[in-house]
């Protein structure tokens, strides 16, 4: 099968980010098999994609829903394995809201925050448009907002 | 908050994590199935011919299963041991756990409706008195139901085992002169509306308002006016969150609703002046009666209690009343009250490991009958029950469904095999491929694998989808997964050669008694549930699936439930008396979390 973008250069420059934003849905554990598959499933379409955009788009969506498929037959919807956070408080907190999140908003808010795709790139990791990805990254922020806001309160609660 | 906390919170996520350990594998990976292609051509030769491939060989899994479901416990894997949307314990806790809120008191239970996208668990058995219900009581004319249909509750209510006693609640939709109101639907219980609807658009729409003034002919005057609304999107659905109550139960709760039947439309106007007249008047009501809620999507492990839910017409002389007031005549009034009431819910998706006893009373209008309603023991409508019974009273002129009716014009929840082998079958053909004796085969005539691919691709079906379907697919998978490898859709997007994927549906296999039975995974998300309403209207034209699951004695969706009215000797077969009910002193089932 004829390959139009050179698959080797693309996984080498690539695999560490998504490695990262696999581990951003699914936790460490599972980050590399499901980028692992991600890659695979690439490879065997290769013929098919004209340039290292379309590679990068296709490379996102797959992950994403393989990270999906896996996150379903484990059985638990929205948590993934909780990562350890740094002793300081506040990204503890943070990285609880993060799991608490939904696999979608916690990849479209890593995808944004961490990986700085600008709202077009970010829709093509999901097939959206543009517009789509800005309403969802901005209801995902509220949603951490808020977490992180209930997480204070109940701390304040305690005596 | 800001973006550098959000990264170095992400940074432990990737703890741990090795990407030359992943690059590696990906190029092993690579070359091994270099390798095999090549072997697979040099083995195929140049000539052209038809090329076979194969699919994983259903039919070994189907043998799998079907042996495996002889020996298999006679109990059906109810959703509530197995699949909670978020949590999976079925035990009491005693503690709150993390992200959800505990509920504690009254106020506490009232408070939910402030925030109805949360996850709440109730800590503690709660206590109605009569005078919160009286003037001046802190519930003045009734408890007012948690979630409408513009703003339903989004979250999860685990009831942990605990009961609320004393409901109360007193509803109605009574068109009052002069402003007769537009509403989508009415719900009534301890929640009104509970939908697993996560996301919602705000939408400015015209609407035609009375002004409460007329002119000088006595005519009703009209003014336009831009209305902000929220409307809930499917496109954006939270996937599989949220509408959930479980585990909760009520006891010597009333439910009422009073309605009218006359429905008015929008008022619209018929000339280019200010001053409107009417011609046609409609009012759509729904109206959803329960004692867990009007509306609820998923309820599992719930019981009403010497519990009431009176549905009552309740408008006669006031929809008289706004007739004389518009000058329409009567005859010109149409009925269309929708009403859906239930021991349980008004209406429901999934009624799973529930009881009822509720004493169920309707009263039709006397002036104009209600042509849509639904009155069930359990619930008015459903999509899918199961391991549910209910022994109470339906009294009244709006009738009597028994338990509650199963949607037909639904995906059923639940599918037999030999509905699930036809399914598959037909989903097969319109694929392009064939299945015979248990093995999914195709045709394409090709001189080499590029070609093969590339006519794979005009048909709909990539040879990377198959690839990837028998690398993953073993013998001992069940027949489900073929279902979902052909749920997948290749979609071309317009101008780009890329072919993607996406997942259409997702189904979980139960075994129940000798048989093994399909279940639909509720939390699929309703733009999937759709998209396989139309996969099974394209593999069965002319809605012949219906006449062939009810050939297939396919309950559509409800199984293992009981009306004791009807049958009052039944065994409970299918309830899980291991983990879930146990009997009462009378031999009846009651769930373990209350006893």
């Amino acid at each position: 099968m004829p390959e139009l973008f050179d698959f080797d250069a693309f996984l080498a420059a690539g695999i560490a980010k998504l490695t990262g934003y696999c581990a951003a849905i699914v936790g460490p554990a599972d980050a590399e098999d499901v980028a692992q598959e991600a890659y695979l499933s690439l490879w065997r379409t290769r013929g098919t994609i004209p340039n290292e955009a379309a590679a990068s788009s296709y490379l996102y969506r797959a992950a994403y829903h393989i990270a999906l498929d896996l996150i379903k037959s484990r059985r638990r919807m929205r948590i993934p394995d909780r990562p350890a956070a740094e002793s300081d408080a506040l990204s503890e907190k943070m990285v609880n809201a993060l799991c608490a999140l939904s696999p979608e908003d916690r990849a479209i808010v890593y995808g944004r925050v961490v990986d700085e795709c600008g709202y077009g790139e970010l829709a093509a990791r999901f097939g959206k448009s543009e517009a789509w990805a800005r309403k969802r990254y901005s209801l995902a922020r509220k949603r951490l907002a808020s977490l992180l806001a209930s997480a204070k309160d109940k701390k304040e609660e305690i005596p | 908050m800001n973006d550098n906390d959000i990264r170095r919170a992400f940074e432990a996520f990737r703890t741990g994590t090795d990407p030359d350990r992943a690059k590696d594998a990906v190029k092993r990976a690579v070359a091994a199935e270099s390798e095999t292609s090549e072997t697979m051509r040099k083995e195929r030769g140049h000539m052209k011919q038809p090329v076979k491939w194969t699919a994983v060989i259903a039919a070994a899994a189907l043998v799998a299963v079907l042996s495996a479901a002889v020996a298999a416990a006679p109990m059906i894997r109810n959703y509530l041991n197995t699949l909670s949307l978020q949590e999976d314990s079925i035990g009491q806790l005693t503690e709150v756990p993390e992200g959800w809120i505990g509920v504690h008191t009254l106020d506490e239970l009232d408070a939910v409706r402030d925030r109805p996208t949360e996850f709440y668990i109730l800590m503690e058995d709660l206590s109605f008195d009569p005078a919160d219900f009286e003037a001046g009581g802190r519930f003045e004319g009734g408890w007012e139901p948690i979630g409408t249909y513009k703003k339903p509750f989004t979250g999860i209510f685990n009831g942990n085992g605990h009961t609320i006693d004393g409901l109360f609640v007193e509803v109605s939709e009574i068109p009052e002169p002069p402003e007769p109101d537009v509403n989508r639907a009415l719900g009534a219980g301890l929640f009104g509306y509970a939908a697993a609807l996560g996301n919602y658009r705000i939408e400015t729409r015209t609407e035609w308002v009375l002004t409460g003034e007329e002119d000088e002919k006595g005519n009703p005057i009209f003014e336009e006016r831009e209305v902000t609304d929220k409307v809930y999107d499917f496109e954006d659905n939270q996937w599989g969150r949220g509408g959930l109550i479980k585990n909760l139960r009520l006891t010597n709760a009333t439910v009422r609703v009073l309605y009218s039947p006359v429905e008015f439309i929008d008022l619209r106007p018929i000339s280019a002046g200010k001053n409107y007249a009417v011609d046609e008047y409609y009012k759509r009501i729904t109206a959803y009666a329960g004692t867990i809620a009007g509306y609820a999507d998923y309820v599992l492990g719930c019981a009403a209690e010497r519990c009431t839910v009176e549905f009552l017409c309740a408008g006669d002389e006031i929809a008289l009343e706004c007739a004389e007031y518009y000058g329409i005549p009567t005859e010109d009034f149409r009925e269309g009250t929708n009403i859906y009431a239930g021991g349980v819910t008004g209406c429901s998706y999934l009624i799973d490991s529930c009881f009822a006893d509720t004493r169920i009373v309707t009263h039709e209008s006397e002036v104009y009958p209600a042509p849509g309603s639904y009155i069930g023991g359990l619930s008015g409508l459903m999509s899918a029950c199961v391991t549910s019974y209910y022994d109470g009273t339906v009294e009244g002129d709006l009738g009597d469904d028994g338990i509650g009716t199963i949607r037909t014009d639904d995906v059923p929840r639940i599918l037999p095999a030999e509905v699930m082998d036809e399914l598959v079958i037909r989903m097969a053909f319109l694929e392009n491929l064939s299945y015979q004796d248990g093995v999914f085969t195709g045709k394409v005539y090709a001189d080499d694998y590029e070609e093969m691919t590339n006519q794979l691709r005009r048909d709909g079906v990539t040879a990377e989808t198959l690839l990837q379907y028998e690398a993953e697919h073993s013998p001992d998978r069940s027949l489900f997964k073929a279902v979902q490898f052909f749920c997948y859709y290749a979609k071309a997007e317009p101008g780009k050669e890329t072919i993607n994927f996406e997942t259409v549906q997702n189904l979980v296999t139960e075994e129940l008694s000798e048989q093994p039975v399909y279940v639909l995974d509720p939390t699929i998300k309703p733009r999937e549930s759709q998209t396989l309403r139309i996969s099974i209207k394209a593999a069965f034209p002319d809605g012949d699936f219906g006449d062939f699951c009810r050939e297939n004695n396919v309950k559509y969706g409800c199984y293992y439930t009981y009306d004791l009215r009807a049958d009052p000797d039944c065994a409970f077969e299918g309830f899980d008396f291991g983990s879930i009910w146990t009997r009462d002193g009378d031999g009846l089932p009651v769930l373990r979390l209350f006893r």
